[in-house]
């Protein structure tokens, strides 16, 4: 993905990690990685938010995946 | 998004419930209503002893967490199926149940480790047994050695961690090959009889897998995050998948896939009649009940594990 700069946040997920615009609500972000918002949990400097939260530019964000499977 | 009860910052959003709530309420909310299931589903008293069958994962350890803060008389069980495959998966599951057990001295830790009990791990008896990916073998040995550990040391109770999207999988599994026998029993509580002596219960069965792992995280639950190295393609993750798929335009329909079938089921006796009973045996060896003739499925299972594992060592040159 394009390199970062200041307008963007972070999201990690696993392995992987993510660049969206700030501004854009966390669960638009996580649609727009091709992630289900039903299937992560959203965590930001140790704190759980909730999908509607905007990122902010430079916000780094871990997604926990919540689905285990056997 | 402020929390319904208190206007605090909301941690977390239930669309299946159009319920927001803070840390301290959602926390609150959990074991609020898991005691509402145990009693609605009648799953257990208060004088009971209950064995939690404890995996390391999210699920169980919220499950004895839970459980333990509701004053219940709830010990674990660890299994240690000396699972590895270069991830350390049995090891690093091991730590975070002993960790957990650590902080709660008042419940005991029961462990069983395969290897050390029957000669052989998980995986190195179901290249033996079911040749191929262990997890029938597993599933198997969990359930035998988990009747075994609750009917030797006293409870009646065995409560697993299973949430609602396990439960919708199987569930949507189940209805997809229409295995008649397990839609009869799969349900919160599975009465003692025909798999063993104690009753199995899942008092986190309504719950999302989404707010079990938020309840481990906000109560600080150290859980292994990885999956165990088998589960990679497991079919269940498929189900979980298109469930999910259908949540996310349609909030709470996996919930209602269950709990209609529930309801369905009860309300309606003759959609899944309770076939005559079969014929159950105990097994000669080991004294649980089987429908097989002679040894049970499980005691057969290690009985060519040994039998296998003899010959390579007579056979491998000196
Ligand atoms: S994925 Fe398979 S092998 Fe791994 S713990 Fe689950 S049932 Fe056992
Ligand atoms: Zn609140
Ligand atoms: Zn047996």
């Amino acid at each position: 993905m394009a390199a970062s700069d200041s307008a963007t946040a972070i999201l990690h997920f696993r392995h992987q990690t993510f660049e969206v615009p700030a501004g854009m609500s966390a669960r638009d972000a996580i649609v727009r990685c091709h992630l289900n918002p039903e299937t992560v949990l959203i965590v930001r400097e140790g704190e759980l938010l909730t999908d509607d939260v905007q990122l902010q530019p430079g916000d780094r964000i871990r997604l926990v995946a919540v689905i285990s499977g056997g | 998004m402020k929390c319904r009860k208190c206007s605090a910052r909301a941690v977390i959003n239930m669309r299946q419930h159009k319920l927001a709530l803070c840390k301290t309420h959602f926390i609150a909310w959990m074991q609020e209503q898991t005691e509402r299931f145990i009693h609605h589903y009648r799953m257990f008293a208060r004088d009971e002893r209950v064995l939690v069958a404890v995996s390391g994962g999210k699920d169980s350890l919220a499950l004895w967490d839970i459980l333990l803060t509701l004053g219940y008389r709830a010990d674990g069980l660890y299994i240690d199926l000396g699972i590895d495959e270069g991830t350390a998966y049995s090891e690093t599951s091991y730590a975070c149940v002993r960790a957990f057990a650590a902080r709660h001295p008042e419940a005991v830790l029961h462990t069983v480790d395969v290897a050390a009990v029957y000669g052989a791990s998980i995986p190195e008896a179901a290249q033996v047994f079911h040749q191929g990916k262990p997890c029938s073998t597993c599933g198997l040995a969990k359930r035998h050695i988990m009747n075994r550990v609750a009917g030797d040391k006293g409870y009646s109770v065995l409560a697993t961690g299973h949430n609602l999207d396990d439960e919708a999988a199987t569930l949507l599994g189940n209805t997809l090959s229409w295995s008649v026998e397990y839609l009869r029993r799969q349900g919160p509580v599975l009465p003692p009889g025909e798999a063993g002596l104690v009753r199995k219960v899942k008092p986190l069965c309504r719950f999302y897998e989404r707010e079990t792992a938020a309840y481990a995280l906000l109560r600080g639950i150290d859980y292994i995050y990885d999956e165990c190295p088998f589960a990679a393609d497991a079919t269940s993750l498929r189900y979980k998948e298109l469930l999910n798929a259908l949540e996310q335009d349609s909030p709470g329909s996996k919930l209602r896939f269950y709990l209609n079938f529930l309801r369905a089921r009860e309300q309606h006796p003759d959609f899944l009649p309770d076939e005559a009973g079969l014929t159950l045996h105990a097994c000669p060896t080991c004294g649980q009940a089987t429908t097989n003739d002679g040894d049970c499925t499980f005691c057969r299972m290690w009985d060519r594990v040994r039998r296998f594992k003899a010959q390579e060592v007579a056979t491998t040159p000196a």
